[in-house]
């Protein structure tokens, strides 16, 4: 039986993240990346192969189209399938990949593909700058005591008429 | 020159028994009754088990110590001068008020909710209580001298508490309810860790030779944290996933290093300034009282 390259449509990676993309500094850990099929006629797919870059596990989900009748169902082939052992090693940052079909417990290969993308360090961080895991800790931990007393503000007012801070009656008003 | 302790009659046992024997025996089972009876009489064992439950509860590094300041307080409530002569003043009464209010305030720590609270209502029971010439209730001088009291044993910069203070706060003439009184001591002691927090963030971020730090440093980090505290308005989870986010170890050398950028070094900032604009940023959360 021979092989042949189904023509395949990769769309740019999505990040899966919290909040504005734009304005969050923070770096996601996983990108989605879809993978569509235009061609309609049904085909059994034996191997996928790619190259990969920094990213240190890999799940493929799939999306399958049996029947007319039956609405499509998403599967999932692999789960963090790891491609670097070490996620901050070189080793398997840039190797090419084969994943074949029966790695997958189930039936089919994939149409969308969920692409993992390992913590990267800043490269080349200043030596005079403080630790950073230290300063994020002490930082939290001052977040998360400001969040509290934000959160258990009293209701109980004192009875007390304010107008800006005055407590002249005669700035007090009767409406 | 302590008083003479005058010594309570002890209970003699009925003599009466023809065994000589027999006598020695009763006579012993009634002392060790006597004993007993006297120290629950005179409420010692009352005293002692409740000396042992606030052990228990506020589980002090030093017990030996907590439990001497602990009877130190005790002593405090009887009359000073047992009764005879002219009563305390009121200025005194007022300071003895404060301190044993202060002393209950200190017993858990504010994390440890629920003995937190409990000593908050001892506290204010002791500040209310109505004397000879006290009104009972709690007024807002005597709070504010409470609050100010805590910021100043606790050891943080006037400065630095004085905005706090300002907000939460009572008029000399106001009657403070309890949850007035709760929310205003709690703010105060967490103010009291930020403070400590943000001493011991200085720390890292200082200049090991100089004890100043860097001010694009120091302002990277306070932009952060502010970053962080502009809550959006998402709900609970997402906001907080937020600010894990932005806080992160990452996150924090990202910026970090494009404050510091290569650019040559910039005005130091000190210590003072830097807890100064960190409390600033946890006293906008606070609520004023009105």
């Amino acid at each position: 039986m021979s092989r042949i390259l189904v023509p395949c449509h990769v769309k740019g990676t999505v990040a899966l993240q919290v909040g504005d993309v734009r304005t969050s500094q923070g770096r996601p850990g996983v990108l989605v990346i879809d993978v569509t099929f235009p061609s309609v006629a049904p085909f059994e797919l034996q191997e996928i192969t790619f190259k990969n870059y920094y990213t240190a596990f890999l799940s493929i989900r799939v999306r399958q189209h049996t029947s007319a009748h039956t609405t499509a169902k998403w599967l999932t082939c692999l789960r963090d399938y790891c491609l670097m052992p070490d996620p901050h090693s070189e080793e398997g940052a840039q190797e090419y990949v084969s994943l074949f079909k029966h790695q997958s417990p189930s039936m089919t290969f994939p149409k969308w593909l969920s692409h993992p993308v390992p913590c990267e360090q800043p490269a080349l961080l200043c030596e005079s700058l403080p630790d950073p895991s230290r300063v994020s800790s002490e930082v939290q931990q001052m977040w998360a005591l400001t969040e509290m007393i934000r959160a258990s503000h009293t209701s109980a007012r004192i009875g007390r008429f304010d107008v800006d801070g005055c407590y002249d009656l005669n700035l007090l008003s009767y409406t | 020159m302590a008083t003479v302790e005058k010594r309570r009659p002890t209970v003699i046992p009925p003599a009466g028994f023809t065994d000589s024997g027999r006598q020695s025996v009763s006579q012993a089972a009634g002392a060790t009754e006597s004993e007993e009876d006297f120290l629950r009489q005179v409420g010692v064992t009352e005293m002692l088990r409740a000396a042992l439950l606030k052990v228990l509860e506020a589980r002090p590094e030093e017990p030996i110590a907590f439990l001497a300041h602990y009877f130190e307080n005790m002593g405090l409530r009887s009359p000073v001068n047992g009764g005879a002569g002219e009563p305390p003043g009121q200025l005194l009464l007022q300071q003895q008020r404060l301190g044993r209010a202060l002393w209950h305030l200190r017993l858990a720590h504010h994390s440890q909710r629920a003995a937190f609270n409990s000593n908050v209502t001892v506290a204010y029971e002791c500040l209310s209580a109505g004397g000879r010439r006290k009104r009972p209730g709690l007024d807002g001088r005597t709070y504010s001298e409470l609050l100010r009291r805590i910021c100043r044993d606790g050891r943080a910069p006037e400065e630095v508490v004085a905005p706090l203070l300002r907000k939460v706060q009572c008029r000399d003439h106001e009657a403070v309810p309890l949850s007035v009184f709760r929310a205003g001591t709690l703010t105060c002691f967490v103010l009291l860790e930020f403070v400590a927090r943000a001493g011991a963030l200085f720390q890292l971020l200082q200049d090991p030779a100089a004890a100043v730090a860097d001010r694009r440093v120091g302002q990277a980090v306070l932009d952060t944290l502010e970053g962080a505290l502009q809550a959006s308005d998402a709900a609970a989870p997402a906001r907080f996933l937020e600010a894990g986010s932005r806080l992160g170890p990452d996150s924090l050398a990202l910026a970090l290093d494009r404050a510091v950028g290569g650019r040559r070094p910039s005005a130091p900032m000190t210590r003072e300034e830097f807890l100064e604009r960190a409390a600033a940023l946890f006293i906008a959360k606070v609520k004023p009282v009105g």
